[in-house]
């Protein structure tokens, strides 16, 4: 096993732990944010293993370094503690839920390993942020440009539904 | 991968342009005109400002309708933005999209500023968020990559999130943002988690590419394919994804409710018309049992729980769900026939939608809405035309022959039986049975009973009033003169149309 | 990975990170007791001999790991022991991507790199470990258990990662100009010069540039093509430090001592290093896009090389332009540091609102005015593509 592919599979299995810490996680909020910003780093790995080096870096400075911050901060800031929460008593839909869930994820794992696709030749220089730049404004510059409405429509939505004074 | 500049079609992208350049106007509009004193001579009331920024909203979403209506009468074809690229097309169903989702919008604002004075909600960017979600929808309609598909419906769904929290003080609206919000964040999830394993199986983005190397028996096109349409259910509210529904469209503001229960069904509707043509060919007849059995779902939950309803808008919910029901008959027929069907269906639905709420809304007074039953008892007697409209309406959903309901479920159901599908017209037609019931309550309880409670608004404006019209014309239109009337109602050949709109898609 | 890359990885981290951060506490002390007209602290000695004060950092080390070492009650223990650590190491490895040196080739071997690591994407690395630093200051209030501490962290955390935001866009400016994101190609970049008035030829005014014209030429560093760019960086890499006057997380006269009020013994002396290391950082990345690097002004490398070959031969030439290339960074280093303090000890806290009043409503417009404006004279210069 090469060092990448050994490197792949930790970096997968703390992902996939640490996912799962967050999810069942339910009497620590911020511990179950910490968990996902593990999660995000340990993706960001996974990224380098696969040369796609400015994505990683993207994928920490955006997820783990700004968005989780700001999940940490308002989980702070409204002081959400454990008692806050009270988990439904209902446990029958989760057991059937959790039940489907595992056998969907057990069906379509069986058949994973005969339906990947086959491994592609890459470029020298691909994962660069040439590369990405190129393909951001050239290929694919329409959903680009959008996504800066989108962004707009975003911060509207919130400062309308979350200003003090309704004037 | 170096594209030349002459290739690049930029005409495409004039609906989505002129839409979001007027989302701007009319946010820097009300930033400038809100704080002072006098505008153009009058004096800056609240009533004036909605009046202002729905009249600005409502000229951009003309001139978008206008340029689609161009593309649609002019253009054979289809153009696309960059030949190696295609991001987004324009063709005819993008144009008779456009053309739906702009009348939607534009019926939407002219509501909207009289209902916010109503339940004295303060206007502010409600049209700016309006006009982006509407630029959202006109940009799905048009894309033909997975990646543009995705950012249309964040665009559309969004501002629609915020909108239906739009009365801040009232704490079922506050509900109805916070499910919908939730529900379309895993809907998202959901979209994007199809979408990469598509990707990931076909090597490309595009609809055209996934067409040629979607390959039936790999496990991650089929995943991702399977995946998408959960997607599109949970936005169109098929059943099982319908939960969501009946409580955001009752604790969301009426013209936000009428909004999403015509203008988003709409559109994902036209978007997943467009992937099951384009995007899904060798997968036709398993995408057929799907669409089949979300519809059969779909069309008997709708119906059945839509009986038991006590509150107007709750019951449109249903019915607007069983409604998607019908509409997803065609998909699962997937002849050309059905879905100029389809198209039909969708231009009828937005117009007896539109009008039913329409009533609604022109009914709302003294902050709240009248959307329960007992609001409705007598209206014959203090509304007389108003009373009148929503039988038109309520009767034509329910699908009665002279309306335009009737004609849309006729051609919808006889292209099933002609490809020999029998039991899902069958219960599409016990479903319209059911429907009458629950349709037909409204007309007995105006005409038969006595006035109880509050009296309703007296006053109609000329914003709603021009819907109503609007609405009651068309539905009567499509319903007696569906293929060319005589005279000056040759012009309006919609059967025509649609059919040429789908023949031209390939 | 050989030694040899592992030498020149350490050399920088161990010399001039663990070297350096002591001694600037020693030029806080210094600095600022001769800025306000008094001594400073100078009686640290070791057996009777004071050493103008130079001892005071051991006797700071020594009295911060001999301290209690306690955690309040009701606190998250494990979060509480992680976030110093969380705070230290971004600072420490954040310097492994600035050049101390240009790439240099001896007869005979690989031409090599005075680098820690030669990244593609050099500068984003900085600011990916800069935007996990502040997990430190977030979780250290939060594990703390305690009012002061949690107003500290918020404080902290909206502060750090809006000025994230107008740190990057900053410095896109000097991307356009150099056309890199390797810290190692801007520094080669700067090493020549330009001429002052060259734009009278470019835009056609005169049709060469007179003799006594040309003469006014400059080095090619980033503070005099972007000058702006400079003082937006430098304002916001403060206030990403939290140094004052950006010093609302910590401000002692109104939250005791913020974020990490509850942390004492070897903790604090974590976060209180991890600042001043930081101070290095910033004074290395200063030097790296805006003063040259490691470039001496007016006399470029090959000039050097090429200068001193006849004498000498070339590998000593080399070696010696090595030498005093990394002298030329290490003192433009300490020059910036200076500037650090200087400023530090010059303005008054700002108040939390005009901190974020600043960053949001003057420094990204300001930015983004500079990109359009930068992104302008590129296209009049070297004409459209």
């Amino acid at each position: 096993m090469s060092f990448a592919a050994g490197l792949f599979y930790v970096m997968a299995a703390l992902a996939v732990v640490t996912a799962l810490g967050m999810v069942l996680n339910l009497r620590n909020t911020v511990a179950g944010a910490m968990c996902l910003v593990v999660t995000m780093i340990s993706l960001a790995v996974i990224y380098v293993v696969l040369d796609a080096h400015f994505v990683a870096v993207l994928q920490i400075m955006v997820y783990a370094g700004a968005i989780l911050v700001l999940f940490l901060f308002v989980v702070m800031l409204l002081n959400l503690r454990s008692d806050a929460f009270t988990p439904s008593r209902a446990t029958a839909p989760k057991v059937v839920g959790a039940a489907v869930g595992v056998a969907v994820l057990a069906a379509f794992l069986a058949k994973l390993p005969d339906a990947l696709p086959k491994v592609a030749e890459i470029p020298a220089d691909f994962g660069s942020y040439r590369q990405v730049g190129l393909a951001l404004y050239r290929d694919y510059v329409v959903p680009f440009e959008v996504a800066s409405f989108l962004l707009l429509a975003a911060v509207v939505g919130a400062v309308v539904l979350a200003k003090r004074r309704l004037s | 991968m170096v594209t030349s500049t002459s290739l690049v079609n930029p005409s495409v992208l004039a609906p989505f342009g002129v839409v979001a350049t007027g989302s701007l106007v009319v946010l820097l509009l009300e930033v400038l005109v809100g704080k002072r004193q006098s505008f153009l001579g009058r004096p800056v009331t609240r009533e004036f400002v909605g009046t202002l920024l729905s009249g600005v909203s409502s000229i951009f979403l003309f001139i978008a309708l206008i340029v689609a209506a161009q593309f649609f009468a002019t253009m054979p074809g289809r153009i696309v933005f960059d030949p190696a690229h295609p991001m987004v097309a324009m063709d005819r169903l993008t144009a008779f999209a456009t053309i739906l989702v702009c009348i939607g919008s534009i019926f939407t604002c002219w509501l909207a500023s009289t209902y916010l004075d109503e339940l004295r909600i303060h206007h502010g960017e409600f049209y700016a968020l309006l006009l982006l979600a509407s630029s959202g929808m006109v940009l799905l309609v048009q894309s033909v990559d997975l990646v543009t598909l995705f950012m249309g419906i964040e665009l559309m769904s969004i501002p629609i999130y915020a909108l239906a929290g739009f009365a801040r003080r009232d704490l079922r609206s506050n509900e109805s943002a916070l499910k919908y919000f939730l529900v379309g964040s895993f809907t998202s999830a959901i979209l994007l988690y199809g979408m990469a394993l598509l990707y990931g199986a076909t090597g490309s983005t595009d609809f055209v590419q996934i067409r040629q190397a979607f390959d039936a028996s790999n496990l991650l096109a089929i995943a991702g394919l399977g995946l998408l349409v959960v997607g599109f259910a949970f936005k169109v509210a098929a059943v099982p994804f319908h939960q969501w529904a009946p409580d955001v469209y009752e604790g969301a503001p009426t013209a936000v409710t009428s909004y999403m229960a015509v203008a988003v069904k709409v559109s994902a509707f036209v978007a997943l018309l467009r992937i099951a043509i384009q995007a899904f060919g060798p997968m036709d007849a398993r995408l057929s049992d799907l669409f089949w059995v979300l519809s059969a779902a779909s069309i008997v939950v709708g119906n059945v729980m839509a009986v038991i309803q006590e509150n107007v808008k709750r019951m449109l919910a249903y019915s607007s769900i069983a409604n998607a029901g019908y509409i997803l008959i065609g998909l699962a027929v997937g002849t050309e026939e059905a879905y100029a069907a389809v198209l039909f269906f969708l231009l009828v639905y937005l117009f007896m939608n539109v009008g039913a709420f329409a009533v609604v809304i022109t009914l709302a007074t003294g902050g709240k809405d009248r959307d329960r039953y007992e609001d409705y008892a007598g209206l014959s007697r203090t509304r007389p035309t108003l009373a009148a409209l929503l039988t038109l309406f309520v009767v034509a959903q329910a699908g009665l022959p002279g309306t335009g309901g009737f004609i849309a479920k006729f051609i919808l159901f006889s292209a099933a039986l002609k490809q020999g599908f029998v039991w899902l017209p069958v219960i599409a037609i016990l479903g319209s049975a059911v429907s009458f019931y629950y349709y037909l309550r409204l007309p007995v309880l105006m005409y038969t009973r006595d006035p109880e409670g509050a009296a309703p608004r007296m006053e109609t404006s000329t914003g709603e009033g021009l819907v109503l019209c609007t609405c009651a014309v068309a539905v009567l239109l499509l319903g007696l003169f569906p293929a060319a009337g005589p005279g000056f109602l040759s012009h309006f050949r919609a059967l025509e149309w649609v059919r040429e709109t789908v023949a031209l898609l390939g | 990975m050989d030694l040899w890359t592992v030498v020149r990885a350490l050399f920088i981290i161990l010399v001039v990170v663990a070297a350096f951060a002591p001694v600037i506490t020693w030029v806080e002390r210094k600095q600022s007791a001769v800025m306000q007209d008094r001594i400073g602290a100078n009686r640290a000695d070791i057996g009777g001999i004071t050493v103008l004060g130079l001892l005071h950092p051991l006797a700071d080390v020594l009295k911060l790991i001999t301290k209690e070492d306690f955690v309040p009650a009701g606190a998250n223990r494990f979060l509480h022991a992680l976030a110093p650590i969380i705070a230290a190491i971004p600072a420490i490895i954040g310097f492994a991507v600035i050049p101390y040196g240009a790439t240099y080739q001896f007869p005979g071997h690989e031409p090599f790199t005075l680098v820690g690591a030669d990244l593609d994407w050099g500068l984003l690395y900085i600011f990916a470990i800069g935007s996990l630093a502040t997990y430190g200051s977030v979780l250290a209030g939060w594990a703390s258990n305690s009012n002061w501490g949690m107003l500290g962290s918020l404080r902290a955390s909206a502060q750090m990662i809006s000025y994230e935001v107008t740190m990057g866009l900053s410095v896109v400016g000097v991307f356009m100009v150099y056309q890199t994101l390797e810290l190692t190609d801007m520094a080669v970049a700067q090493d020549s010069t330009f001429h002052l008035f060259g734009f009278l030829e470019t835009f056609g005014l005169v049709k060469t540039l007179p003799g006594w014209l040309s003469f006014a030429q400059l080095p090619f560093w980033g503070v005099f093509v972007q000058p702006l760019a400079f003082v937006m960086f430098l304002t916001c890499i403060m206030a990403e430090n939290k140094r004052p006057p950006f010093d609302a997380p910590e401000g002692e006269s109104e939250i005791v001592a913020g974020y990490f009020m509850e942390y004492s013994g070897m903790r604090f002396g974590l976060f209180y290093m991890s600042e001043f290391i930081e101070i290095v950082v910033i004074a290395g990345l200063l030097t790296a896009l805006f003063f040259g690097g490691w470039s001496i002004p007016y006399l470029s490398k090959d000039e050097l090389i090429a200068g001193m070959t006849p004498v000498m031969g070339v590998g000593l030439a080399t070696a010696l332009t090595m030498v005093a290339h990394v002298a030329t960074f290490l003192l433009k280093v300490v020059i910036m540091i200076w500037l650090q303090m200087q400023i530090r000890w010059t303005l008054p806290r700002f108040r939390y609102d005009q901190i974020m009043d600043l960053c949001w409503k003057i420094i990204l417009p300001l930015s983004l005015v500079n990109i359009f404006v930068t992104g302008a004279v590129i296209l009049l210069v070297k004409g459209a593509p």
